[in-house]
């Protein structure tokens, strides 16, 4: 009996393989897609990270707190590359140049004497520049409240160097310097890259599994429903066997994408035996759903169509494309009902070295969704095989 | 081998079969004749068990087949009107599969695959792909899916239909073969002379209903039309017509022309040898001797008042 099973499952598996349709959408199509958005969501390019320092306040604690403490400590770790100007005209120039997106210019003490100039298009480093200058003029700032509360108390006299020394030890420190944390490519708890990875392959898996259930439809309509009916093989079992060839199918193109993507674009999909659980639960979903298309659909278009199109809208509403989830109203509200968002929520639950427990939630609600979907469905389709 | 018994299926208003009770012994070809649409195909896949009849049983080698069940599957082999094959894969691919389905395998399921593909003469093609095939070769690799496994009745809805003279003529050689191997067939068609030709008793039927059953000869007696045999003599035919006439066994006999008798009779392949006979008695001989003998087609139209229509 499951030499049968197992005869009927290969042959649909052997027959995808031999077309290379589910190597291509459940495989390469994907695979491209998180490549391409992987690439073009790299972050602000090397252009925006070329900023400009000019310093024409002499040594105004502001201009040493900027240059040799945040400007400084960006530079070393990577996230700017600085360049000296001599006055605020040659740092303009280079601006317009595009030799540099943004630059900070120091013109003295007090409010105001901080600038920072950048081109349109160089938001990111506008904005760092803009956050340098605030935390280092905050940090100025508290040196000399400092100070001058000691004065007041009588704990020490004032004098330039004494400022100058607080300064050094603060810079030494590493405090007052701007920190910058890559907000923009986090979303929830995992980076850009494992959430466009994650997004296509749960966009993609909705259409991969078609191959094994719509198998059904196209033996119908070839002819050999009929005589794999008229064989000793139990109907109950060929409809299994379509099951199975959408669940391994599915469960492998799943595999490879997230490999792909973390091997090649260094997503980080967290614990993998959560993200396992994560898959299958995510795969049963996918099966339920084309499960029940096939025993609405009268035809194999039929079905590929109707399942193209939920794919799309859930794809769309679980967040493959956009969080739609944190964009609120009603298509905040309908992306709970989608895989795709449970999908991206259990591996939010993973991320940060959590355990694979973690993912046990939004798998289970995963579960309960292809609990929901294909047991009707599997009436509907399990019809077909029916006398 | 098959005993089909009181056989009835309703579709909506429609009823498809209509107490249909038929039985073939083993060995033996038997024909279901009837135009499109007269209940064939719904009788096969009762009997099959694809189709879940309203009332009636089907046992096949003495088991009883029920819908939904696999009971006695492996006794019957389907040759569906449809093509039920992979056009993807190749010939043998498609064999071996089904023959996985049947529990065959290995060394047996090769030498299996092998004889059958001699026998619907596809040897020389086995490894090229089934969509590269004529019409009549897919048909031929149709008809060696079914016989696959052994079965101990094999049906074949309309495997002829669609396809050029040549693939008919050997499909038909093909299923000629298959009586000789001790293997029972049920045969449907709605071509007078392929049910002829193989089937030793033919029942017709239309509307879902069975209106006669028998062989050929039996069916012709029913509606009582005569053998004719047309006698051409070297010389004068004086005085042999009434000879003839008055032959036992001679229904009626005239002149057609100068030198050609037609007598109409009961049973010409037995009366043939005397009524040569006869003429020799006359002192004539016989030049030619042609026979034609009632077909189905005029037992159809005689049954139902309509010619088979296609």
């Amino acid at each position: 009996m499951a030499a049968q099973l197992w005869a009927l499952v290969w042959r649909d598996l052997w027959a995808r393989l031999r077309d290379r349709s589910a190597l291509v959408l459940g495989l390469l199509a994907p695979a491209a897609l998180i490549a391409v958005f992987s690439l073009t969501a790299e972050g602000p390019t090397q252009t925006d990270l070329d900023v400009g320092y000019a310093n024409v306040a002499g040594d105004a604690p502001v201009a040493i707190a900027i240059r040799q403490g945040a400007l400084s400590s960006l530079e070393a770790d990577g996230t700017l590359a600085v360049t000296d100007y001599g006055d605020r005209g040659d740092l303009l120039a280079a601006i317009e140049d595009g030799d540099i997106g943004a630059g900070i210019v120091v013109t003295g003490e007090g409010p105001g004497a901080v600038e920072v100039i950048q081109d349109s298009e160089a938001v990111v480093s506008g904005a760092i520049l803009g956050a340098v200058a605030d935390s280092s003029a905050a940090a100025v700032d508290g040196i000399g409240q400092a100070i001058g509360a000691e004065m007041i108390l009588g704990v020490e006299s004032p004098s330039a160097d004494r400022l100058q020394q607080r300064l050094g030890a603060l810079m030494s420190d590493g405090e007052g310097s701007v920190t910058v944390v890559d907000v923009g490519d986090e979303v929830g708890g995992i980076d850009l890259k494992t959430q466009l990875a994650a997004g296509m392959a749960t966009f993609f898996l909705f259409f991969t599994v078609q191959f094994g259930v719509l198998g059904l439809l196209e033996e119908q309509r070839r002819g050999t429903l009929t005589r794999l009916l008229a064989s000793p093989v139990p109907a109950w079992q060929i409809l299994l066997a379509k099951l199975l060839v959408s669940f391994i199918v599915g469960v492998a193109s799943m595999a490879c994408l997230i490999a792909f993507s973390a091997i090649l674009l260094g997503a980080q999909w967290g614990n993998l035996a959560g993200v396992a659980v994560l898959v299958v639960a995510g795969v049963l979903a996918a099966v339920s759903t084309i499960t029940l298309v096939v025993g609405l659909a009268e035809t194999p278009e039929q079905a590929g169509a109707i399942q193209a199109m939920l794919a799309l809208v859930f794809g769309i509403l679980g967040g493959s494309f956009f969080s739609v989830a944190r964009s609120g109203g009603l298509a905040s509200t309908l992306s709970v009902i989608t895989p795709h968002f449970w999908f991206g929520e259990g591996l939010v639950q993973l991320s940060g070295g959590q355990p694979w427990t973690a993912a046990l939630g939004p798998a289970g609600i995963m579960v309960i969704f292809a609990v929901v979907v294909g047991l009707p469905g599997l009436l509907l389709a399990g019809r077909t095989v029916r006398p | 081998m098959l005993e089909v018994e009181g056989l009835r299926k309703t579709f909506d208003d429609l009823v498809a079969v209509d107490d249909l009770s038929f039985d073939i012994d083993e060995g033996e070809t038997f024909g279901l004749l009837g135009p499109n649409g007269a209940g064939k195909t719904t009788a096969i896949s009762m009997v099959c068990g694809l189709l879940d009849p309203d009332a009636g049983s089907i046992t096949v080698d003495g088991v009883s087949i029920e819908p939904g069940s696999t009971k006695g599957r492996e006794l019957i082999g389907l040759v569906p009107q449809e093509l039920a094959l992979y056009t993807d894969m190749n010939g043998w691919d498609n064999l071996a599969f089904f023959a996985r389905l049947y529990g065959l395998r290995g060394s047996a399921a090769k030498a299996r695959i092998e004889e059958v593909l001699q026998v619907v003469g596809l040897s020389d093609r086995a490894r090229d792909k089934v969509e590269e095939y004529s019409g009549g070769m897919q048909r031929r690799l149709n008809i060696a899916a079914g016989m696959l496994h052994r079965p101990k009745l094999l049906i074949l809805d309309e495997p002829t239909v669609g396809i050029d003279p040549q693939s008919r003529n050997a499909i038909l050689d093909a299923v000629a073969e298959l009586g000789t191997t001790g293997m029972s067939v049920l045969y449907t068609t709605h071509y007078m002379e392929e049910a002829e030709r193989l089937c030793r008793r033919v029942a017709i039927v239309d509307h879902g209903k069975m209106l006669a059953c028998g062989t050929r000869r039996q069916l012709v007696s029913m509606v009582d039309q005569h053998d004719k045999v047309r006698i051409s003599i070297g010389g004068s035919t004086d005085g042999t017509v009434d000879a003839l006439a008055r032959h036992s066994g001679v229904v009626a006999a005239s002149l057609v022309d100068d030198h050609t008798i037609e007598c109409l009779v009961d049973n010409a392949s037995h009366l043939l040898p005397e009524l040569i006979a006869e003429v020799g008695t006359q002192g004539l001989s016989v030049t030619e001797i042609q026979v034609v003998e009632p077909s189905l087609d005029s037992v159809f139209l005689h049954i139902t008042g309509t010619a088979l229509r296609d």
